[in-house]
């Protein structure tokens, strides 16, 4: 791990077990992102994007290899220790916005604040921060139902950014937008991740990514690609 | 207010109905079992007050030996030091003597074994109230008084002559004719079956072979007495065992003592009540189980979520229990109003059971009902309803413990 990058995997392989025997989804994968990055992840559907990017996150486990995210190997933590480890350093942006539909926007984005301990003005002045900066102040009390999949998002990304991560992992976030709002969420994104500091990584096969992206990542069967 | 509890609390509602069903249920056994409680009450009360006023007392004074075998020959040593102790109490409302006899009551036509007081028909009227629910002639004269029931036995009206044979003092079987002066409706039928009256001035010197104090009887098996404040008993008691210096082998005992039944009764309805309520709630438990059950399948999506952004699977266990609590309690205060408006309605015009009437009179009771009031009841209504929101809400919660982020949030 060379001493300015944030994340990096070496040598990562993930086999799942399967009735019609091992399935490889990634195979000896290693690569390293520098803070600040705006990177993605990119391949046809099924060579490994979606799994690589959940073992970044701790969300899954790794056959073999390690995952070093700013200098803790999280691939060696308990599972208490690496929830604890997502809540503080990862944000995630979900395809499916996956948004707590009881929560209004700024209760979605306060919530991670809120498993942080913070106490609730902090997480009030920092929701409607984001919230401000994702473009949406004046849709802070609206539940999820009452906004649009692009404006949905853009919450997602807001409360992603909400716990103050040092890597953001978005997997596939526009799938489920139109043209308009994925344009609009990029900028967004860039903007933060400019103006934060905070690096992102996505995992897509949408070229409006990818031709935003600064750093691409190209799997195939598993494999990372030179 | 804390965002977990608030989310929660959305999430109830998530599904209006299905969490209305069982808010509604909750509400409606609480409810029932509020006033379950409020009508057994009642019922023991009633039962309670009208063996006091009939044939206990609040308190009587007695010969220890007379308690053990009613010998007629176990008469109150100083019956005068008690009744001078008793007038001089404050507390002390009235008392009456009793002569207590065990008789056979022949009539023309049949006979039966009867219990003979022999009392001062005024005294008694003031501690009891057999004395004044005449329903035929008067308590006040010299003939006989026997319950209804015992004169449709025996075929007895008015005017009509009985032979009582007892035993008296000296042991010698002794035979008085008497006239059927009253008839009384008392609310028990076993009292009314067996409990005969006549004037103490009458069957003293026969009992004695004397014809000695036949206005101021001396002698009395039982002395029994009403305070003015029932909760005050135990103090009048103490008070009136240390004024009288010499007792003898008299004893004082509160109707409890008399009548550990009674007493009992109270402990044993009070842990029956609960155990009822128990298990109506027991039975809501398995409603409640079933809803959050379906509530964590529906919201495996979501929950994998959380523990994804980092919700410690300790808060998503916290959040389930936080849940199936207020589900729990969100019934339990309408079924408490709702049960004690019913009692505060119902305490006041009675419930009748007219209907088993006679049923009601074998067992003490008139045939209306009045439940009374049982708030001392909520608070461990509230901690069952605790414990079993608490039970109900551990394998839903167990459940959503076990899942895996990645897993629950490909779960369409």
């Amino acid at each position: 791990m060379t001493n300015q990058a944030l994340l990096s995997v070496q040598n990562v392989v993930k086999t799942y077990e399967s009735t019609a025997g091992p399935v490889h989804a990634v195979c000896g994968v290693s690569l390293e992102l520098q803070r600040g990055a705006f990177a993605a992840l990119v391949g046809p559907s099924g060579c490994g994007k979606t799994t690589l990017l959940n073992a970044i996150g701790g969300l899954d486990s790794v056959t073999s290899g390690q995952i070093w995210i700013d200098g803790t190997e999280i691939t060696g933590l308990s599972d208490r220790k690496v929830i604890e480890f997502r809540l503080h350093r990862i944000g995630f942006v979900f395809q499916a916005f996956n948004l707590v539909p009881v929560l209004n926007a700024w209760e979605n984005v306060a919530f991670v604040m809120e498993l942080q301990g913070l106490g609730i003005k902090a997480r009030r002045d920092r929701a409607y921060e984001l919230l401000s900066a994702v473009g949406l102040s004046g849709k802070e009390i609206q539940r999820p139902a009452q906004l649009s999949g692009g404006q949905q998002q853009r919450v997602a990304v807001a409360r992603a950014l909400a716990s103050r991560p040092s890597l953001v992992l978005a997997d596939e976030p526009t799938a489920n937008l139109d043209s308009k709002s994925t344009d609009r969420l990029l900028e967004i994104m860039r903007e933060l991740n400019q103006k934060e500091g905070t690096t992102f990584l996505f995992s897509t096969h949408d070229p409006r990514v990818i031709n935003r992206a600064e750093v691409l990542f190209q799997l195939e069967d598993g494999r990372l690609q030179a | 207010m804390n965002l977990l509890l608030s989310m929660a609390w959305r999430n109830i509602w998530r599904s209006p109905w299905r969490s209305g069903v069982v808010v509604g249920a909750m509400a409606l056994g609480v409810w029932a079992g509020i006033f379950m409680m409020g009508l057994a009450q009642g019922v023991n009360d009633t039962r309670t007050a009208n063996a006091l006023d009939d044939y206990i007392g609040h308190a009587q004074i007695t010969d220890s030996s007379f308690i053990e075998n009613q010998e007629v020959q176990a008469l109150i040593a100083e019956p005068r030091a008690w009744t001078a102790a008793l007038d001089a109490h404050p507390e002390v409302e009235s008392w009456s003597e009793r002569l207590l006899i065990t008789a056979v009551m022949q009539s023309g036509a049949a006979s039966a074994p009867v219990q003979v007081l022999a009392v001062d028909p005024e005294r008694e009227a003031q501690v009891f109230k057999a004395p004044r629910r005449m329903h035929e002639g008067s308590f006040d004269s010299t003939g006989i008084t026997l319950g209804l029931k015992l004169a449709e036995q025996l075929g007895l009206g008015l005017d009509d002559r009985v032979v009582l044979t007892f035993q008296d003092l000296k042991g010698e079987i002794h035979s008085s004719l008497y006239k059927v002066s009253g008839i009384y409706d008392g609310i028990s039928n076993l009292v009314e079956g067996i409990q005969v009256y006549v004037p103490i001035a009458e069957l003293a010197p026969e009992l004695l072979g004397t014809v000695d104090s036949l206005s101021q009887p001396v002698v009395a098996h039982q002395i029994h007495f009403r305070v003015r404040n029932l909760d005050s008993l135990d103090q009048t008691v103490g008070e009136l065992t240390a004024a009288v210096i010499n007792p003898g082998s008299s004893v004082l005992r509160t109707w409890r003592g008399i009548s550990p039944d009674l007493r009992y009764a109270d402990e044993v309805l009070a842990q029956s009540l609960l155990l009822f309520m128990a298990v109506i709630l027991f039975a809501m438990a398995f409603g409640i189980l079933n809803t959050m059950l379906m509530a964590i399948l529906e919201r495996t999506r979501e929950l994998g979520m959380l523990m994804a952004i980092g919700m410690t699977r300790r808060k998503v266990f916290r959040l389930v229990v936080l849940e199936t609590f207020l589900l729990s309690f969100a019934g339990m205060p309408i079924g408490m109003l709702l049960g004690h408006l019913t009692i505060a309605v119902t305490s006041r015009s009675g419930i009748s059971l007219a209907g088993v009437e006679k049923g009601m009179a074998e067992l003490g009771l008139q045939s209306t009902i009045y439940p009374v009031p049982v708030p001392e009841y909520f608070l461990p209504v509230a901690l069952l309803v605790a414990v079993l929101g608490l039970l109900s809400s551990l394998y839903p919660a167990r459940k959503a413990l076990k899942l895996n982020p990645i897993e629950s949030m490909r779960v369409l």
